[in-house]
């Protein structure tokens, strides 16, 4: 009699030792999941960390700004150089026009100094009785 | 008058300066200097020389001499219908005249004989100071170089007073002297008699100087354009007085190959006073010349 009692008592005691350990899993998990510890952690944060994470935000908005003007700056000198290179080739056909024309006016002038011995007068010659000072013969 | 000879050209020049200029002693100097600048730029028989290059190399920037000359000539070419033709180069060559006159063999064995036609293309471009040859063509200025060097000495001398330079026959004044003209002398074979001149040049050209056989035969240096072979004429020789040296040579030579007849009519006909010496011995008078 005793023994067939016996084992229901059994039954129902795992019953509750299962219970106990699921309530007991569950508090602890939500506990864990509430991860009350960060809000502590956040409440004691390093000031110093604070000041250098607000320097490096502006650090990198400074060199984003750095990039831009670099950008813009040598998009403008690329312009002004392309400008350059185009007087300094405009400057060189000009010199060299104005050498081409210096060169025929000095060819001119050279050619206007130098005579021309083709019609350049009428001799004035006749036959005379005076002594010859030289004579002319087949060159 | 103070005179002062030299050896330039193949020949000598004699210059005379009136006694009472007031030279200085460099004068002749200046004259000799410049005979032998434009030698150096005209001669065919240095291959350093500028016509030697252009000749050499068919095309050519040059100096304004031979610039000058060049077109001078070519002017002459085409006034005298091709008698005067600066391309007379390979013919002059063919006929044996391939050196310096007094290094040529009076004498040598007959070689090519075949004529060098002359009339081939120049190009002269002062904008440039290029000139161009034709295909084969090459120029000899033996014709018109000395009456140029006798302008520009001329020009030079001037500057110390009345002068009168000569260059084997090719001669040109400037300024009277105190008899009035300068009497030169016209050898002929009845006789020489004197031309009395007042401005201008005279020039002579003729068969009768820088003779040599070739084969056996009779050659001389002055060229017909047309035939490219020494020319044929009945005249032995020309002198005639003109504007310049440079027009006197050209002259000359155009009216040595006209031949007696014609030479005398054109002589007229353009006023160009003249002599003409006939190979019979017979000489005419043209041109106003009397």
């Amino acid at each position: 009699m005793s023994g067939k009692r016996a084992a229901p008592r059994r039954t129902l005691v795992r019953l509750c030792a299962l219970a106990t350990a699921l309530a007991i899993f569950a508090l602890a998990w939500l506990t864990i999941n509430a991860r009350p510890w960060q809000a502590e952690a956040k409440a004691m944060r390093d000031p110093r960390v604070v000041a250098l994470e607000g320097r490096e935000l502006q650090l990198q908005q400074d060199a984003r700004d750095v990039r831009r003007l670099v950008t813009e700056r040598f998009s403008s000198y690329r312009d002004r150089l392309e400008e350059r290179k185009k007087a300094i080739a405009a400057a060189e056909r000009r010199h060299r026009r104005e050498l081409r024309r210096a060169k025929r006016a000095a060819a001119a002038a050279a050619a206007a100094r130098t005579p021309r011995y083709v019609t350049v007068g009428v001799p004035v010659v006749s036959v005379v009785a005076l002594a010859p000072v030289t004579k002319t013969k087949t060159s | 008058m103070r005179t002062h000879a030299f050896e330039a050209m193949g020949t000598t020049v004699e210059c005379l300066l009136e006694e009472d200029a007031s030279a200085d002693g460099n004068s002749f100097g200046e004259v000799e200097d410049e005979f032998r600048r434009l030698e150096e730029i005209f001669t065919r028989f240095d291959e350093g020389s500028e016509l030697s290059r252009l000749n050499r190399e068919g095309s050519l920037e040059v100096g304004v001499e031979l610039l000058d000359v060049t077109e001078l000539a070519l002017d002459a070419r085409e006034r005298t219908g091709g008698r005067f033709d600066p391309t007379v180069h390979d013919a002059v060559v063919a006929a044996g005249y391939d050196r310096t006159f007094d290094d040529l063999d009076p004498d040598a064995p007959a070689g090519d004989d075949r004529g060098r036609p002359c009339g081939g293309r120049v190009v002269v471009d002062r904008a440039s100071s290029r000139i161009e040859l034709g295909e084969g063509v090459h120029l000899d200025f033996g014709g018109i170089a000395k009456g140029y060097a006798v302008e520009r000495a001329c020009d030079l001398l001037a500057e110390q007073g009345p002068c009168l330079i000569n260059a084997g026959g090719d001669l040109a004044v400037r300024g009277r002297p105190g008899q009035g003209v300068w009497p030169v002398e016209v050898e002929t074979p009845a006789g020489a008699f004197t031309l009395g001149l007042e401005s201008g040049a005279l020039a002579t050209s003729g068969s009768d100087r820088r003779r040599w056989r070739r084969g056996g035969e009779e050659r001389h240096h002055l060229i017909d354009p047309a035939s490219g072979r020494p020319a044929e004429s009945d005249l032995l020789r020309v002198t005639v007085a003109a504007g310049s040296a440079v027009e006197g040579e050209v002259l000359a030579k155009a009216l040595y190959l006209a031949g007696a007849e014609r030479a005398a009519a054109e002589a007229d006909d353009l006023g160009v006073p003249c002599v003409l010496v006939l190979r019979d011995g017979g000489v005419v008078t043209a041109g106003g010349l009397s």
